[in-house]
């Protein structure tokens, strides 16, 4: 039970970064040096009160304490109940040959799954913005942000991986959401369901649009560099 | 009416099952599904063939014994208009020369004993860790010594009406037997007599859940769409927050 | 014929015309409770009496309890709390799926909430009144004595009772008496008290104070020296026939009205436990008693399984008839001309109409259904003259009346739910098409006979609930039965056993102890023998033309002539079962076709007792109606002169007459008077 409360404080914790990262991405509306300025912002957040690079640092721990803590959570309780229906009955007596769901979303019996496509995705991105490993479009290391998000959505590969990416996170987020709140013990009564179930749906909504935005303008070259 | 039925046989808890075809005719419209399983078993008999073991009690749908997987859902739930159990469920739902999947209750904690007999232990084993209130026979007070109020009172009662047939954990697709731990745990926390053990309660009846070997919850909501009674995720929403608080309560901790 | 049965009368022979079937044996007398003193001293008297067992050497005593329903959940929990060590059995999966649960109306309790007059006495007379003055006066007081702490202790286990927006407990009039006094929980009373007894039996648990055995069937008891001393199990997975020996044993395994092959009992139900004991000496007491209920859901094919009762309260707003003409039974109700309808119980009973008595309801019923006037789908049955037939068995409920004067909303607010359940089972809108009703089996008043303390007359079998004879009488009242079971269980039991342990606690037999090893040898040949038969015909079948048999004969009017051909039918019967019954499997497995075989075996040998008991009362009283003892108006008439006894039987052996103990009924507290329903 314990291990459920943890996913659901460090699920929400997640989302809030989510919304926040998206936020940032549409600075590219405005131009690309606005998108440039919040990326250096970020960095120097607090100066000089804090030393450069201090919120950046901490910001990132928690992050990546968050998701750790969310991933180790959820292999633990599936594993478990993996291998004990395993042990206790035989993988293949568990599995009906025959299964209707009735009430059940698509993304809430999958949520394993698309949390593993997140998984996968989240060091392709860092490899890709934050330490460069990967250079789509471009060799120098010194390129403004805001061109290397451009150069890199205007390859069709790379904007299909984001598009499943974002689609595995949007329903993700969209049962992880409402699931949280369940756990979290704030569903009361039909009305808290229906505003609960509604603020899913927006946060998933977002999340895909927000995130998509800019990159299908790019794609579609209606940014450039 | 004339059907094809594929149901799963298994000798016992220790062999591997599997999948059987059998045809049966003359049908009416008018019987229950386990009626409909009484006459093949009839059947069976006469051919001198092992008639298929299935559970079943009451068949009021009160007691909670039958209860068998019919084409995917649990209690035929998909194939009946109304919430039902499997003794409830009729054949008028059916079309003539249709194929019924008939299977046991498939969940890592409930053992297949025999056929479509299963071993559901673990929920007793659930409510002797907590699901009760602690009171010998004579010790009670008068009954209306506390009022309580009607609105309460039904939410208990609508709680109460499980009937422990164990259905949502076999449609959960975790092995999950959250709806009916937080079912008990509903039904006393709405009631003063509980409040005394409420959260030692949940504590004590979850960590069983857990040790039983049900699964997690993941707010699916199989369960609470295949269930006989109508126990809503509500009352799982009840014992999430009864747990939250029992955590930070410090019951438990120095026994 | 001459009739001799006086309560008086001595041991000997039985009335010529019935000495070959039974014969009679000396009176017994209840001898605990102290009739000498004021009814309503008398129990506190036997408690104050009744000698202790000191609770450091209660851990020591071991006590069995046969059953997980209300009477031996209750008990089983109640016996663990005082500090016995308890084992527990049923045949069930779980403890929570006893019969009980499936009561709806409610519980009656003497609390007089309502400020309408009730009082223990009140209810103690009703229920006496109710039983046809065949129920033992002591008995009945004491049980409506605690009726009001069964409510208190349901209350504080968490049932969720009907309650008012005050807060404080609802009650509604029940079964035709004139106060409130009945406690109920929606349609589902039953359920919610039994699970606050298995709550309770589950703490024990937790407690191992009580060791559960479920998927348990009792197939034997073990007596030594007179005296119950433990039973024999059959553990329904592996097939395993265990002994379990004990200081005292409790049955608490309910009715026996799977007799009848069609009841509102579970398919479980038997008569196995009470039946084995009553072959070990336990004496049987009124076997023929069995209440009929008359709004079931007919029987839609000849392969039902089971009835589905409905409340009476519907007959207060529908109109019951049936067609004049037997050529309209088939027709849509709706096209029969209101000039072509029957309303015959409106007709026979002008001042009563629809609202006589549930056994005047179900006779009445009955006799239109053989006049060929039943309406609904055919079923196939045998016939008196042995042959098979085709009759319809139904009449309708009509509620066209109700809706046009009440409105659908007013049906809807008063039945909504009975409406919805008939037509999940049947698929017929009760809005829109007449229901079809029919009479059903749903309880059985007889059992095995206890004295003051539910004591049977083998020392240390004690036996509650539905399964012995104590407190209904002749006819049980609506409510009754939760509270008798839960009384039993609760407050009864916890204070009389106690005063046999105290004085006999020899300890628990070896299990190499001879008595032990013949019950258990016995239960192992039984089942050999049964799977031995290997013949050709279902137990189900045989099960089918018993319950046909018992209730063609033996039902809702029974004739000496009837009775007689009963018996023999049944003896036919039950030899070819033991030559021809087809059992397949074997017992070293979860085998259902055994466990039917072994309950349908003892089902015989009752189905006869009950034709005996039948037979031998030569008067009508509740549920018991003989043609011949009917007064001008069709209304059971009691012959108080003859028949004011218990009539106990005891078990002389296979094919050997069965031998009347009578116990007669003293009245002190309430004045003896023929039921009248003017």
């Amino acid at each position: 039970m314990t291990k459920k409360f943890a996913m659901s404080i460090t699920g929400m914790i997640l989302v809030a970064f989510l919304l926040m990262h998206m936020f940032g991405n549409l600075k590219l509306l405005i131009s690309g040096a606005d998108f440039d300025a919040y990326a250096h912002y970020l960095r120097h957040f607090l100066e000089p009160v804090l030393p450069p690079y201090f919120f950046l640092t901490i910001f990132r721990l928690v992050i990546a304490a968050a998701v750790l803590i969310h991933v180790v959570m959820a292999l633990h309780l599936v594993i478990r109940d993996t291998v004990r229906h395993a042990h206790s009955a035989g993988l293949s007596v568990r599995r009906y040959t025959m299964r209707r769901y009735l009430e059940g979303s698509f993304a809430a019996r999958t949520m394993i799954w698309s949390g593993l496509i997140v998984l996968l995705f989240i060091p392709f991105h860092l490899f890709m913005f934050t330490d460069q490993i990967i250079k789509i479009g471009y060799s120098d290391p010194s390129t403004p942000s805001h061109l290397r998000v451009v150069f890199a959505f205007q390859n069709w590969g790379i904007y299909a991986i984001y598009f499943v990416a974002m689609a595995a996170v949007s329903l993700h987020v969209w049962h992880g959401f409402y699931s949280a709140m369940c756990t979290l013990g704030w569903r009361v009564g039909h009305s808290s369901t229906v505003v609960i179930k509604a603020c899913s749906w927006i946060v998933a909504f977002l999340i895909f649009a927000g995130f998509m935005l800019v990159p299908t303008l790019i794609a579609f070259g209606v940014i450039n560099s | 009416m004339k059907l094809t039925l594929n149901i799963w046989r298994q000798a016992n808890a220790e062999s591997t099952g599997a999948m059987k075809t059998y045809q049966i005719d003359g049908i009416s419209p008018d019987m229950s599904f386990l009626e409909m399983l009484d006459q093949l078993n009839e059947d069976l008999t006469e051919k001198n063939e092992e008639p298929v073991a299935f559970d079943s009690d009451c068949r009021e749908g009160i007691c909670g014994m039958c209860g068998v997987v019919i084409n995917g859902t649990a209690h035929g739930r998909g194939v009946s208009p109304v919430r039902t159990t499997t003794c409830q469920l009729h054949m008028r739902w059916f079309k003539d020369g249709d194929t019924i999947t008939i299977e046991p209750w498939k969940a890592g904690a409930f053992p297949v004993v025999k056929d479509l007999v299963v071993d559901r232990s673990a929920l007793d084993h659930i409510i002797e860790a907590g699901g009760f209130v602690s009171v010998n026979t004579g010790a009670a007070p008068d009954a209306h010594a506390t009022p309580i109020s009607k609105f309460k009172a039904d939410r208990a009662f609508d709680a109460a009406t499980c009937i422990g047939c164990g259905a949502c954990v076999a449609a959960c697709p975790n092995g999950s037997a959250m709806l009916f731990t937080s079912a008990k745990v509903a039904h006393l926390a709405n009631l003063p007599q509980g409040q005394p053990e409420r959260k030692l309660r949940v504590k004590n009846m979850m960590a069983q859940h857990d040790a039983e070997g049900l699964g997690h919850c993941t707010n699916i909501g199989e369960c609470a769409a295949v269930c006989p009674k109508g126990i809503t995720l509500d009352s799982i929403t009840q014992l999430n927050r009864d747990f939250i608080a029992s955590l930070f309560s410090g019951v438990g901790k120095a026994q | 014929m001459t009739e001799n049965t006086s309560p008086t009368s001595t041991r000997g022979l039985a009335p010529s015309g019935d000495d070959q079937y039974y014969e009679i044996g000396a009176e017994i007398h209840d001898t605990k409770a102290n009739t000498d003193l004021p009814i309503d001293k008398i129990w506190s008297d036997r408690k104050f009496n009744a000698k202790l067992v000191n609770p450091a050497n209660r851990r020591k005593r071991t006590i069995i309890v046969v059953g997980t329903g209300l009477a031996g959940g209750a008990a089983a929990a109640s016996l663990g709390e005082a500090g016995y060590k308890v084992l527990n059995f049923c045949y069930q999966d779980s403890a929570r799926r006893a019969h009980s649960i499936a009561a709806q109306g409610g519980i009656n309790a003497a609390k007089n909430y309502k400020n309408d007059n009730d009082s223990v006495y009140r209810l103690f007379y009703d229920t006496v009144k109710g039983g046809d003055y065949r129920a033992r006066e002591t008995n009945v007081y004491r049980l409506a004595e605690v009726s009001a702490n069964i409510i208190d202790q349901c209350v504080a286990q968490g049932v969720p009772f009907a309650r008012e927006y005050g807060g404080l407990l609802d009650n509604r009039s029940f079964g035709g008496v004139q106060v409130e006094r009945t406690f109920y929980a929606r349609g589902q009373t039953g359920q919610q008290l039994l699970i606050g007894a298995y709550q309770a039996l589950s703490r024990q648990v937790a407690a191992a104070r009580v060791e559960l055995h479920t998927r348990h069937e009792m197939v034997e008891i073990i007596v030594k020296d007179g005296h119950a001393r433990g039973i024999v199990t059959r553990d329904m997975i592996t097939g395993e026939i265990e002994s379990w020996t004990a200081d005292a044993v409790v049955l608490a395994t309910g009715g026996y009205g799977n007799v009848f092959f069609l009841s509102t009992n579970a398919m479980g139900c038997n008569a196995t436990a009470i039946w084995r004991a009553h072959r070990k000496g336990a004496y049987f007491a009124n076997p023929c008693y069995t209440q009929i209920h008359p709004t079931c859901i007919p029987v839609h094919g000849d392969n039902q399984s089971k009835l589905t009762l409905m409340s009476e309260s519907l007959r207060n707003d529908g109109r019951i008839w049936v067609p004049k003409k037997a050529e309209d039974c088939a027709k849509d109700p709706r096209q029969i001309p209101e000039e072509d309808r029957d309303y015959y119980l409106e007709r026979i009973y002008p001042s009563f109409g629809n609202l006589v008595p549930r056994d005047i309801a179900s006779r009445q019923a009955k006799n239109m259904c053989d006049e060929g006037r039943g309406v609904g789908p055919e079923v196939k049955e045998i016939g008196p003259d042995g042959s098979e037939r085709l009759v319809r068995r139904g009449v309708y409920l009509d509620f066209s009346e109700a809706i046009s004067r009440l409105g659908k909303d007013g049906v809807s607010a008063k039945y909504g739910n009975l409406f919805d359940m008939y037509k999940q089972i049947t698929a017929d809108d009760p809005y829109e098409v007449p229901m079809r009703i029919y009479p059903a089996v749903h309880y059985t008043m007889g059992g095995l006979w206890v004295d003051y303390d539910l004591q049977s007359s083998v020392p240390g079998l004690f036996v509650a609930g539905e399964a012995n004879f104590s407190d209904h009488g002749a006819n049980r009242l609506g409510a009754s039965a939760l509270m008798q079971g839960l009384a039993d269980g609760y407050f009864v039991l916890p204070n009389t056993v106690n005063s046999y342990l105290a004085d006999n606690h020899p300890g628990r037999l070896a299990d190499d102890d001879p008595a032990v090893l013949e019950a258990v040898e016995s239960a192992k040949e039984r089942i050999q023998k049964l799977l031995a038969v290997d013949g050709n015909r279902s137990v189900d079948s045989f099960h089918k033309e018993l319950g046909h048999i018992m209730w063609e004969y033996c039902g809702m009017a029974r004739s000496d002539e009837g009775l007689k051909t009963a018996i023999g039918k049944i003896r036919a019967l039950r030899k070819e079962f033991w030559e021809n019954v087809k059992v397949t499997g074997v017992n070293e497995d979860l085998n259902q076709t055994l466990e039917r075989a072994g309950r349908v075996a003892d089902f015989f040998e009752l189905g006869e007792l009950m034709c005996v008991d039948a037979l031998h009362r030569r008067e009508s009283c509740g549920g018991h109606f003989r043609v011949e003892h009917q007064t001008p108006e069709g209304e059971a008439l009691r012959h108080d002169d003859k028949y004011l006894y218990v009539g106990a039987w005891e078990f002389k052996g296979e094919g050997v007459k069965p031998v009347l103990h009578k116990e007669p009924l003293v009245y002190k507290a309430i004045e003896l008077k023929q039921r009248s329903y003017k």
